[in-house]
């Protein structure tokens, strides 16, 4: 969740864009804090925002490449050492709000144990539909798919006809397959969760107004989590407004 | 460490925008001035809204900026040499585009002055700042393939031509106009040209030098270009190492003048990918990839949208590391020279139709 090269990272980045340093321990991603003392300790980041991935995704819609966007489908499957279904579930709902530009408005969920599906709905009209799951072994990067289908165009972070996400190298060895993806010359060396924090706490040292919103952000997605889990148990749809 | 004052001359070159936001952005860089070779370039570069004085000659804005220490040489091929003999004589620290000239003469001067004057002369190969190269290297080192056996790569994109109309200009881009053979109506100076990075990869990845290279032109895939845009280039290396390097221009591309969303026909206007094989496996690698894709504006094509176009962050923090530490860049010309002779030999078998050596 929050590693000592990520500290190292920060402090890099701080040293060289000539800023004061700061305790970055102090932050975490949100969908981690799932005690409210341990987010009113630390401030809870939606870190995620950072993955070029969706920086670009985000660039596609607002940049209107891809027009008046319909519906959302979104999956992610975690490592259960790293991922619990809350996480996913906030991490997914979050960027629909994210690529959808706008706040869930109602939630109808379905969970059984370590998985589970929601479709959602943003104050703009747009659908979502969020499948996660918290099964993949130890070490497994992120499974994950966020399409966009817009009146004019689709976009989305998986290339068409495949159904995983791709790596930059792949080797095969006496030792086995091997995949890598490396993101971020500047922070070479760190996964991409790692690269996602390290840019989020570098990001609200340059604008520490962020603080406020990242944590405005971290209530709503609380309520969303709960009226997940309220639509799951009393099978109705839940509506946040 | 002082910001270096730093100029950009001509802005005629496909990689001029790449430059801008690091110049804005990078803490040791203070961009004062750019200077552009036409009334349309200045006109482009005004586009950006960059808060930065354009001026219409070198002289004038050198004149204006006595406090300028580096520029970084956005221009034709065939103008660097004059630029270079410039910036030595005022003692000017030079980012080069990535061929700093094809006459093998010209090298040397540039090397002589260089030397003489003791500026920083640091040559664009920004593949060497990509964090996915980072990782080969790494597994290089690690020898996680064993001893490499074959080396195989793509450096293949769109033709820039109609932005930069130099670089389909015989005499800009490769210097003079020599035909590709005796029978064909091309000359040099086109995708092979464009293309060095495999050529240095492979130098810079498996440690050894070329022994000999073979290379073909096909027929090109766009009508009224004076230079070649598809061909291929095979040899061997001093170790043994065989490769096979497709540097073409494969991907069509819509005529546009300035580039931007809806340039690329096929999807992904660019690659740099490698296919490698060693005694103890294989490895493939996609320097630009994965991306994010769509299907939108502005000719609902299927698209990439690339994820990491950041080289120039790297590039520029270890020129201005060379230049405030007195420093010699790993990319410099000593290091590129063998890259740009192997290029020549690339064409020199296009018209021998014959595999040419390398000498040692």
């Amino acid at each position: 969740m929050h590693t000592q090269e990520v500290a190292n990272a920060v402090a890099g980045l701080l040293e060289k864009y000539r800023m004061q340093p700061i305790g970055s321990k102090e932050f975490a991603p949100g969908c981690f804090l799932t005690d409210e003392k341990d987010s009113e300790k630390r401030v809870p980041l939606q870190s995620w925002r950072y993955n070029r991935k969706f920086v670009e995704l985000r660039k596609i819609i607002e940049g209107g490449s891809v027009e008046e966007p319909r519906m959302l489908r979104f999956c992610a499957l975690g490592d259960k050492h790293r991922w619990t279904l809350h996480s996913l579930i906030y991490r997914e709902c979050d960027l629909c709000e994210f690529l959808g530009g706008s706040p869930i408005v109602s939630v109808h969920a379905v969970l059984n144990g370590t998985a589970g599906s929601l479709i959602a709905r943003l104050a703009n009209g747009i659908i979502c539909s969020v499948e996660v799951g918290a099964q993949l072994e130890k070490g497994r990067a992120m499974i994950d798919r966020h399409e966009i289908i817009a009146r004019r165009g689709v976009a989305c972070d998986i290339v068409v006809d495949v159904q995983i996400p791709q790596s930059s190298i792949y080797t095969f060895t006496s030792s086995g397959g091997r995949a890598y993806k490396d993101v971020d010359y500047e922070l070479f060396g760190l996964d991409e969760p790692d690269i996602e924090l390290a840019r989020a706490i570098f990001d609200v040292c340059k604008n520490p107004g962020l603080k406020n919103a990242s944590r405005e952000r971290h209530r709503h997605l609380t309520a969303v989590l709960e009226a997940a889990h309220q639509s799951n148990q009393t099978r109705k749809k839940i509506s946040l407004q | 460490m002082k910001p270096i004052k730093i100029a950009i001359i001509s802005l005629t070159h496909g990689h001029t925008r790449k430059y801008f936001q690091t110049l804005k952005e990078n803490p040791l860089l203070d961009w004062v001035a750019v200077c552009a070779e036409s009334e349309r370039v200045r006109d482009i570069f005004a586009a950006n809204n960059y808060d930065v004085p354009c001026y219409m000659d070198e002289e004038e804005m050198f004149r204006r900026h006595p406090e300028i220490e580096a520029v970084v040489l956005a221009s034709a091929n065939s103008r660097h040499i004059h630029q270079v003999r410039r910036c030595a004589e005022r003692g000017i620290h030079v980012l080069s585009m990535k061929i700093p000239t094809f006459d093998m003469a010209e090298y040397d001067e540039m090397i002589r002055l260089v030397d003489r004057s003791g500026i920083v002369f640091q040559i664009e190969l920004e593949m060497h700042y990509n964090p996915v190269i980072s990782r080969m290297k790494s597994l290089f080192e690690k020898r996680e393939l064993g001893n490499v056996l074959s080396f195989n790569a793509t450096n293949i994109t769109l033709s820039p031509v109609w932005a930069f109309p130099w670089q389909g200009v015989p005499e800009d881009s490769y210097g003079k106009r020599v035909p590709l053979s005796a029978s064909d109506t091309r000359f040099r100076g086109g995708a092979l040209c464009d293309h060095p990075h495999i050529f240095d990869m492979i130098r810079w990845l498996t440690g050894s030098d070329f022994e000999y290279v073979y290379a073909e032109a096909g027929g090109n895939i766009r009508a009224g270009l004076e230079v070649e845009d598809i061909l291929l280039v095979n040899g061997k290396m001093k170790n043994g190492v065989c490769f096979l390097f497709d540097p073409s221009w494969s991907r069509l591309e819509e005529k546009l003048e300035v580039p931007g969303p809806g340039w690329e026909i096929f999807p992904k206007r660019m690659e740099v990918n490698f296919n490698i094989c060693g005694t103890s496996g294989a490895m493939l690698a996609d320097c630009f990839g994965p991306n994010v894709y769509h299907n939108g504006k502005p000719n609902d094509r299927y698209t990439v949208q690339y994820t990491y176009f950041d080289e120039w962050i790297g590039l520029m923090d270890e020129f201005t590391d060379c230049i405030r530490n007195k420093k010699t860049p790993k990319i410099n010309l000593g290091w590129h020279k063998r890259t740009i002779e192997v290029m020549n030999a690339c064409y020199e078998s296009i018209t021998s139709g014959q595999p040419v050596y390398l000498n040692s």
